[in-house]
């Protein structure tokens, strides 16, 4: 683990501490907001593979440490959407904000499809669940499509100020 | 130099190798590890949580006087009715302990109440937590039930340092033994379906054929206090729908929970006294 994972992972604490106070004001409409896509989208297309690996699996443990959910839960799910998405980056504009925020919202997507699949044996009527959960998502897509755009601006000017140039790393130059 | 291709499956021999491990970690190493986790980013919510009580009592102080006199003398009145409630709860306390003594009876747990105010909500499709804010600097113990002022809350399932978790009844996956006021038949509750912009709901089942419950004639649902946890009698919910079930034993059913479990800001622990 390195500095670089280090700012990014504090970027993502940010942001999903507001995603907590968001999902607290929201909670009375029974609207619920996930962004794991978004916060693993910069690291999976912008950083060095362990760098970027270890954020998302520092944030997934984050997650599953306030989660109704086995502690490795999230982090595990991050780690394999992190790579897969590292082992396509090859192919993709990834320096693209527009692509980066379409990467954001299909990881989302995947991310929330797993956990809906793992978890929904849970509910005693399962498909009685899918409106509400079609609505977060909806809600959560949209969510991470305005977001997307200031957090990854967010990562990349902090990572600045730490005195880590990406542009300098992926022409090869540190 | 290794292989192009393997270079390409690097990551995920990688992911395989960090998933087999943490197979093998010990389950005390991961504990220790969500603690650490949580107690990390607990100071984030707690900061969170006082900024909307600043928010809070700073609204409130650009109320009228009128209406802090107004709002003074209505509680003036709640505390004269209940000061008549608590007189009748020791005469019935007196009655309930002699008549255990006369008819060789176990006693009821005895609980303190220890008051919580609620620091973050998360409902989501998945699960449905709150976190409150006492943890182990007020002894809460995992478990502990909790309450409001319309009944059951849940039940915590995690004790941290200064904050704790609670499991709410709307949680697809909390169970626990109920019954309908009035009756003493014990059946099953379980959290449910929560839809957006409805009340939460749970479902009710192994519930006796001669048992009805329509939307105009709900019945009340209570704790059983079977199972040790929740004192019997407290409020679960609404049954507003009974249906025969598959096998044609019982009746299962549809369960309208408080509405206001969704912006509950203070919650009650039962803490368990232990017997001398």
């Amino acid at each position: 683990m390195t500095r670089t994972t280090f700012i990014i992972f504090g970027c993502c604490l940010v942001l999903w501490v507001c995603v907590s106070q968001l999902n607290h004001y929201l909670a009375p409409l029974h609207v619920s907001l996930f962004t794991g896509g978004l916060l693993i989208a910069f690291s999976a297309l912008r950083l060095g593979f362990r760098e970027g690996w270890w954020a998302s699996i520092l944030i997934g443990l984050l997650i599953d440490s306030s989660s109704a959910v086995s502690f490795g839960f999230h982090a595990l799910l991050f780690a394999v959407v992190h790579v897969v998405v590292f082992n396509l980056r090859g192919r993709v504009p990834r320096e693209e904000t527009a692509f980066g925020l379409l990467v954001a919202l299909v990881a989302n997507l995947a991310l929330f499809f797993a956990i809906t699949v793992v978890l929904i044996h849970r509910a005693p009527e399962p498909l009685s669940m899918i409106p509400r959960l079609l609505i977060d998502l909806l809600a959560s897509e949209t969510t991470v499509f305005l977001v997307a755009p200031w957090f990854f601006a967010l990562q990349e000017r902090t990572l600045e100020i730490g005195g880590v140039s990406l542009r300098r790393e992926q022409r090869g130059l540190l | 130099m290794l292989p192009k291709r393997f270079d390409q499956a690097k990551p995920f021999v990688t992911l395989g190798i960090i998933v087999l491990a943490w197979l093998i970690v010990p389950t005390g190493v991961k504990r220790f590890m969500r603690l650490s986790f949580f107690e990390f980013q607990a100071p984030l919510d707690t900061a969170a949580a006082t900024a909307r009580d600043v928010q809070d009592f700073w609204s409130l102080r650009t109320r009228p006087r009128d209406e802090l006199i107004e709002a003074g003398i209505d509680l003036a009145h709640l505390n004269a009715k209940y000061e008549t409630s608590i007189q009748a709860r020791s005469a019935l306390e007196g009655e309930v302990s002699r008549l255990e003594e006369l008819l060789k009876l176990p006693s009821y747990t005895e609980y303190r109440s220890e008051p919580a105010r609620v620091m973050r909500r998360d409902f989501n499709g998945w699960w449905q937590t709150m976190t409150i804010r006492k943890g182990r600097n007020y002894d809460i113990p995992k478990g502990a039930p909790v309450i409001f002022v319309g009944g059951v809350v849940g039940k915590i399932s995690e004790v941290y340092a200064y904050t704790s978790e609670v499991v709410l009844i709307s949680n697809p996956g909390l169970r626990l033994a109920a019954t309908i006021e009035g009756d003493t038949r014990p059946l099953g509750f379980q959290g449910g379906n929560n839809p957006t912009f409805g009340p939460a709901k749970g479902t009710v089942e192994f519930v006796p054929l001669d048992v009805t419950a329509t939307p105009t004639a709900p019945r009340r649902l209570v704790t059983s206090g079977l199972g040790g946890v929740f004192p019997p009698g407290l409020t679960i919910g609404q049954i507003v729908r009974l249906d025969p079930s598959t096998d044609g034993l019982f009746k299962s059913g549809e369960v309208k929970l408080d509405p206001r479990l969704d912006s509950i800001a203070e919650v009650t622990v039962l803490v368990p006294l232990r017997s001398e």
